[in-house]
């Protein structure tokens, strides 16, 4: 059953997931920056390793905790954070659906994704086609010198393979763990159904970077640091979280430094 | 059926459309941009060719993504964005546009053949209630700052009215520039381009007439602070059946500018 009044949102309330992230390497104003290797609460997850192939995602150590429900839909209902000295921004909470490891870092042939599955059905529609479904490089250990144009290629939400788009931001040498660079689409796409491979423009010379298939589920404002901010079930948009979603956040900063990000996610169920 | 209760709200709920936009060219402060070419998410969209007498639009690739609802209506339900620098993310309906405008004609140039607007005015008619006017820029233009006529027919169904660009031409604006044209005494919106007049030559370039609503303005308070509306702040805007969203940035500064952030409807 869907949740489709006031009454069953506030009925299906669960206990808030805390989380505190520390200061982060230093950020780009306006790039994404990944908090998922950061410590705190919850703790830093690994470096992913499941190969060039990758993995498909229904929990990941690291993640801000998830149970799916004994039965009926779950829902975004509240996101509130705040952050510390140094930046503001926007704060994301995201679905992660696949990732992968190996790519060579220094190599400006396609690195072909062999074996890489579908994502699972966590898009927009909760299918797997891939509707509102966005591609990510990720770094996971900094990069050395270069700034690659980072193509890659996918299959869309409509089943086309081979379609290719680059990074939406430009890339930076030495770009410290957590940098995220988001992939634009390509011309009449919607979303991406799986990853099929990247190519770097030149050489980054070193560091360890993840291909990241995701979704976008809030974006909460966060206009000023040290003031905390919330967004709910009837402002946030009430979005809907399939059963193994993988929470994870981005923060989009104002500046290159920043203490710490902290909050609390409440999802309803029911 | 319309939502009128926020249990019809939360129902209707519909899952965020993101967007994020490569960086602009340089800005005229104060003077609005249209994202609408520029690559990112949703991908760039291609400059229009349906001719001089252009095309009423119920989808175009590069749009934000939209679906009617199976019944009922669409309303704006969040609006969170984003910018390198500050100002006002504007988030339009884009009824109608066209191609054809010769560049370096200082003659009237009609739009033979335009029609109406669909009937996605304020009101949901196409009389034109709160739709306005624009110049959009597709391809930089050359040297030049015309002042651009632009001839309508009102919403009262008057043609023949005549109204010029609210902010100033530049010479070699980019691709995006939006020139908002403004409205003659007495009217409230047009619901159809009849003509368009350059005073000078823009020498090079490719621009189009377009016909757009507001659906909503968004203030970004500073750079990089990132903002929203909701259903209860932003009005529950009424989006009518095949709505076109594009967005336009009115900038604080000159700064090229990064936009992101997402637009979430309601429907029931």
């Amino acid at each position: 059953m869907a949740i489709t009044t006031l009454a069953g949102a506030i009925a299906g309330m669960k206990m808030p997931c805390v989380f505190t992230k520390g200061a982060t390497a230093t950020g780009v104003a306006g790039r994404p920056q990944s908090l998922f290797y950061l410590a705190g609460n919850p703790p830093a997850a690994a470096a992913p390793s499941p190969g060039i192939g990758g993995a498909v995602l229904t929990s990941y150590p690291g993640q801000i905790p998830w149970i799916n429900p004994a039965s009926g839909n779950s829902y975004l209902a509240r996101l509130q954070a705040i952050a510390g000295d140094g930046a503001y921004g926007s704060l994301m909470l995201c679905d992660r659906l696949w990732h992968n490891s190996g790519i060579t870092i220094t190599s400006t042939s396609e690195q072909t994704f062999t074996g890489a599955a579908q994502i699972p059905a966590r898009d927009a529609n909760g299918s797997n086609a891939g509707v509102g479904v966005y591609g990510a490089i990720e770094v996971s250990g900094a990069t050395g010198a270069g700034t690659p144009t980072l193509t890659l290629k996918y299959t869309n939400s409509a089943g086309t393979a081979d379609k290719t788009a680059t990074n939406i931001i430009a890339t930076v040498a030495s770009s410290g763990i957590g940098a995220f660079y988001p992939i634009a689409l390509a011309e009449g796409d919607d979303g991406i159904q799986q990853a099929q491979s990247l190519t770097l423009s030149e050489t980054w010379t070193s560091g360890t970077i993840h291909a990241v298939l995701y979704r976008v589920l809030a974006r909460l404002e966060l206009p000023m640091w040290k003031l905390t901010y919330a967004l709910d079930a009837l402002t946030g948009g009430f979005p809907r979280l399939y059963d193994n979603t993988v929470p994870f956040l981005l923060f989009v900063p104002s500046g290159t430094s920043y203490t710490q990000i902290a909050g609390q996610m409440i999802v309803s169920q029911g | 059926m319309a939502i009128t209760t926020l249990d019809g709200l939360l129902a209707g709920f519909q899952y965020p459309r993101e967007f994020m936009k490569v960086v602009t060219p340089t800005l005229v402060a104060g003077r609005p941009h249209s994202l609408f070419y520029l690559g990112g998410i949703p991908p760039a969209a291609v400059a229009p060719t349906p001719g001089i007498g252009g095309a009423v639009l119920t989808s175009y690739a590069g749009q934000l993504p939209f679906s009617n609802p199976g019944s009922g209506n669409s309303y704006l339900a969040r609006f969170v964005g984003q910018a390198a620098i500050g100002g006002v993310l504007l988030l339009c309906d884009r009824l109608w546009h066209n191609s054809g405008i010769t560049m370096t004609s200082t003659g009237e140039q009609t739009f033979t053949g335009a029609a109406q607007i669909p009937a996605r005015d304020e009101n949901g008619s196409n009389a034109g209630v709160g739709v306005y006017g624009a110049i959009e820029v597709s391809g930089a233009t050359g040297a030049g700052t015309p002042t651009l006529t632009l001839k309508y027919t009102n919403s009262a169904g008057t043609a023949d009215k005549t109204a010029t660009n609210i902010n100033a031409t530049v010479g070699s604006s980019p691709i995006g520039a939006f020139y908002p044209i403004a409205l003659a005494a007495g009217d409230d919106g047009i619901q159809k381009a009849q003509s368009l007049t350059l005073s000078a030559t823009w020498t090079s370039g490719t621009i189009h007439a377009v016909l757009y609503r507001v659906l909503a303005r968004l203030e970004i308070p500073a750079a990089f602070a990132g903002n929203a509306i909701d259903a209860l702040t932003a009005g529950f805007t009424r989006l009518y059946d095949n709505t076109v969203p594009f967005l336009v940035f009115v900038p604080q500064l000159t700064t090229a500018s990064l936009v992101c952030g997402h637009a979430i409807w309601s429907q029931g």
